[in-house]
């Protein structure tokens, strides 16, 4: 009996890690008859402790033996102490995985809630973020708002500065040229005072080079006399350029504007922020929010403490297996003993440990040979039902997950919902068949997530399934008259629910 | 040409002072980054040096509530707005500087309210 809108859930067989996969490999199993076996090797252990402590209690009689003996005690004690904390272990798994089930009850149907409390809870963080950076621009730019007015000043007397830079360079220019003159004049005066012979040859240099001498003299004195060099005017331009250079900044006024940049981009994106929260809370306005979250938290601190249990469990198991391969080693120790070969303990002990080891591998022969069956069912069931002919058919893996299989025997990594339900109808009746068990099959909304074509297929093929097969459809699932029309012959019977208030309806037989 | 000790504002330019310090100040914790009288008043003078404009006559009587000493301890607003020439000749340079703070402190009221209690830095700075 299964509802066809939960076959999805079957996609947790695939995910071989997984709790659910777990369960429900556990619940397969079971139909399929493992656990007889499982059982008989359980019982077989029981019997083998009993053996070895009847042989341990023989070998305490011999004095060789006597410390295998007592080492085989230890060692049973430890076992006995193993087994009850792995049951310990066991039981608090059950219940702690009792809880996680009950909170993925409740948070069933929760799941878009809660993506958009995740989601409003990145949101906040995210206008946090914005208002703590909006705080810190304007904090920065108070800070430069403080020397800022040096910065204005000094923007504003930079082109005074220039000016008077200027103006004192040229006040420098006429005093250099002015200087130069006075140079020359003094040169070519000197020339003619102190040089009345000529340097070279030595002979008196005539009054007729002499006047040229005299002329540019004229000259430049008449050029000198139009240069006004103003000491006093220089002095104070240099005064005024420096007291004016000492005008520094620290080019507030761009920080600050790089800041009041930074501000008005995250207020925009915190307007953006405010008004997503703002939607996101309108559409879960009334839902326990707070509820869900608490019981989120709840489930990832119980799924934290079973990954420990497990880790545990594990560590438990592997101690149990050491200890019985010690205990093993020891049994064939004494066993090897000259006084207690073909001791009837002995015997028993060795026959039991030859026993579990048929069982142990009979379970696995069982379950790869179930495995096998289902396979090959599942996929001659699956190539019946599905529509697409290209594909080869089911692979199956440990936890009795079924994977589609492409003309080139490649799994296919991603199925549709149709198809999911045509895989998981396969596996039902793999499973039914590998079973032997051939019970009635009662179906609710089969046909739901169903094209025409495969609904046509599933129809055709649901007499096959069972000797008696109930579909449960609602109104719209199925049209009485055209989907059922190939397989009318072997419909038995066909009910309808009326409704007849809110509170009372009544199944009419249709004719 | 006789400089005075002290400067300030008209009585409403000072008014208009304490409300825009109260509502900067009210958007930082950090009292460390406070802005003071002083501060708005020297970038009101060197945001008129700015503008190059001789400012007008301030119509009220101002309260003299600053130092110009305190205001101005390196003399730097004094240099700049000589070196502006805003001033008559014989004007004493720190009236011209009270007056460009009045100027200044009232235009900042004025894009303050337009600007809905916030100062557009950006806007007046660059």
């Amino acid at each position: 009996m299964f509802d066809g809108e939960l076959l999805q859930e079957y996609e947790n067989l695939l995910i071989e890690e997984s709790e659910q996969g777990k369960k429900i490999k556990e619940h397969i199993e079971s139909v399929l008859g493992v656990p007889a076996l499982v059982h008989a090797r359980d019982e077989l252990k029981v019997l083998l402790k009993d053996a070895r402590n009847i042989q341990r209690k023989d070998a305490q009689k011999s004095d060789d033996l006597k410390s295998f003996a007592q080492d085989q005690k230890i060692l049973q004690v430890k076992l006995d102490s193993l087994e009850s904390d792995l049951n310990d272990l066991k039981e608090q798994k059950e219940d702690v995985q009792e809880k996680v089930d009950e909170i993925d009850d409740y948070l069933k149907g929760t799941d878009a809630v809660q993506a958009k409390k995740i989601e409003i809870e990145r949101l906040n963080t995210q206008m946090e973020n914005h208002e703590a950076r909006i705080v810190e621009h304007q904090e920065e730019v108070q800070k430069l708002l403080k020397t800022a007015w040096k910065d204005v000043l000094a923007n504003s007397v930079q082109y005074i500065v220039e000016d008077l830079k200027n103006q004192r360079n040229a006040q420098q220019k006429e005093l250099q040229e002015s200087v130069r003159l006075h140079s020359k004049i003094d040169s070519l005066r000197a020339s003619l005072i102190d040089n009345q012979v000529c340097e070279t040859c030595g002979q008196d240099i005539p009054e007729s080079m002499k006047q040229p001498l005299r002329d540019e003299m004229d000259e430049l004195e008449a050029i000198k006399a139009n240069y006004n060099v103003d000491f006093e005017k220089m002095a104070e331009l240099t005064k005024r350029i420096e007291d004016l250079d000492l005008i520094r900044s620290e080019g507030e006024v761009n920080r600050i504007s790089t800041h009041v940049d930074s501000i008005s981009r995250h207020k925009v994106e915190l307007t953006t922020v405010e008004n997503e929260l703002d939607d996101l809370e309108e559409e879960i306005r009334g839902v326990d929010t707070d509820e869900i979250m608490r019981q989120r938290e709840n489930k990832q601190r119980y799924e934290r403490h079973l990954a420990r249990i497990n880790a545990d469990i594990e560590d438990a198991e592997n101690g149990v297996e050491l200890n019985n391969q010690k205990q093993k080693r020891i049994s064939k120790l004494i066993a090897q003993s000259q006084g207690e070969r073909g001791l009837l303990s002995t015997k028993r002990v060795e026959r039991l440990e030859l026993l579990e080891t048929v069982f142990g591998e009979g379970i696995s022969h069982l379950r790869n040979s179930l495995r096998g069956d289902v396979q090959s069912y599942a996929t001659q069931t699956f190539k019946r039902l599905t529509t697409e002919k290209t594909y080869s058919g089911l692979q199956i893996n440990q936890s009795y997950g079924l994977s589609i299989l492409d003309q080139e025997g490649r799994v296919l990594s991603e199925r549709s919902a149709g198809a999911e339900q045509v895989v998981a109808l396969a596996l039902i009746d793999g499973l039914n068949k590998t079973s032997g068990k051939n019970g009635p099959i009662i179906m609710d909304t089969p046909l739901g997530r169903l094209d025409p074509k495969h609904r046509k297929n599933i129809l055709q093929y649901l007499p096959d399934m069972s000797e008696q097969v109930v579909l449960l459809v609602h109104e719209g699932e199925i049209d009485s008259q055209r989907d059922t029309k190939t397989i009318a012959s072997r419909i038995g019977a066909r009910y309808e629910i009326k409704r007849i208030s809110a509170t009372q309806s009544r199944i009419e037989k249709v004719v | 040409m006789e400089e005075p000790q002290r400067i300030g504002l008209s009585k409403e330019a000072n008014s208009y002072l304490d409300e825009m310090l109260d509502a900067i100040n009210s958007e930082v914790d950090s009292s460390n980054e406070k802005l003071i009288k002083f501060d708005l008043y020297r970038l009101a003078v060197a945001i008129g040096v700015k503008k190059n404009k001789r400012p007008p006559a301030i119509k009220d009587n101002t309260e003299s509530s600053f130092r110009v000493g305190e205001l101005d301890p390196d003399r730097a607003l004094y240099i700049a707005v000589e070196a502006a020439d805003l001033h008559e000749q014989e004007e004493p340079i720190y009236r011209i500087v009270e007056r460009l703070a009045e100027q200044g402190i009232r235009d900042f009221y004025k894009a303050y309210r337009d600007n809905m209690g916030r100062i557009p830095w950006n806007k007046i700075l660059v």
